[in-house]
């Protein structure tokens, strides 16, 4: 195999995929049910239950893939313009996360130094708090971009 | 680009729906190519010249800022 057949073999490959990565319509029902479950879930551990980090890192595990459920699902007409506006949320979600991660630590630093000055630690944020912005940020601006286009 | 898609479809008496559900797209996707907030593909700029029967140019026009 040359070069370009295997360049022509990858693209092919990668056109198969993007086929297939998107979800049918009903998985934004589906993923909202676990967003709202595990939430509720979420929340009510945080008052209820002592301990248990696995189960809480489990919703944590649920809530992003129920996201991205949402994110992936078909529109009911899946057309060219939604193709266009999908890919424009993806990469204006991508660039405020990023943003984000960078930035983010710094203003809790500072928040926490006017706040709580003798607890004053530097943290970075976690990969949960990222992905969950990016996928947040990608619903929002997907549906503001439909709305306004 | 500027386009004369509302005026072909009211010559052919045809609603934005009608019109969508015939080149495969949806309602919203032509009401922005009227209002020129979606420059529409080659495949489905075919599609449209195709079902009014006019060259693409004839619908489809670049404007100077282009």
């Amino acid at each position: 195999m040359n070069k370009q057949e295997f360049l022509d073999c990858e693209r092919t490959r990668l056109e198969k995929l993007k086929r297939y990565v998107l979800l049918p319509n009903y998985s934004k029902k589906v993923g909202l049910v676990l967003l709202i479950l595990s939430f509720s879930f979420l929340f009510a551990a945080g008052y209820f239950l002592e301990g248990a980090a696995t189960l809480k890192v489990a919703a944590k595990n649920i809530i992003l893939i129920s996201l991205l459920m949402i994110a992936l699902a078909k529109e009911k007409i899946e057309d060219e313009l939604v193709e266009k506006l999908r890919s424009q949320a993806f990469s204006f979600a991508f660039i405020t996360g990023v943003i984000f991660s960078i930035f983010q630590p710094y203003v809790n630093y500072l928040v926490a130094a006017v706040v709580e000055p003798e607890k004053l630690v530097f943290e970075p944020i976690g990969d949960f708090v990222i992905l969950w912005f990016m996928l947040t940020m990608y619903l929002c601006f997907f549906r503001l971009l439909k709305r306004t286009s | 680009m500027k386009n004369k898609l509302k005026i072909e479809r009211a010559i052919h008496e045809l609603t934005q729906e009608e019109l969508a559900n015939k080149v495969g797209v949806s309602r919203q996707t032509i009401n922005s190519i009227e209002t020129n907030r979606y420059v529409p593909s080659t495949t489905l700029s075919l599609k449209i010249s195709e079902l009014f029967d006019k060259c693409v140019n004839e619908i489809f026009e670049l404007e100077e800022s282009d």
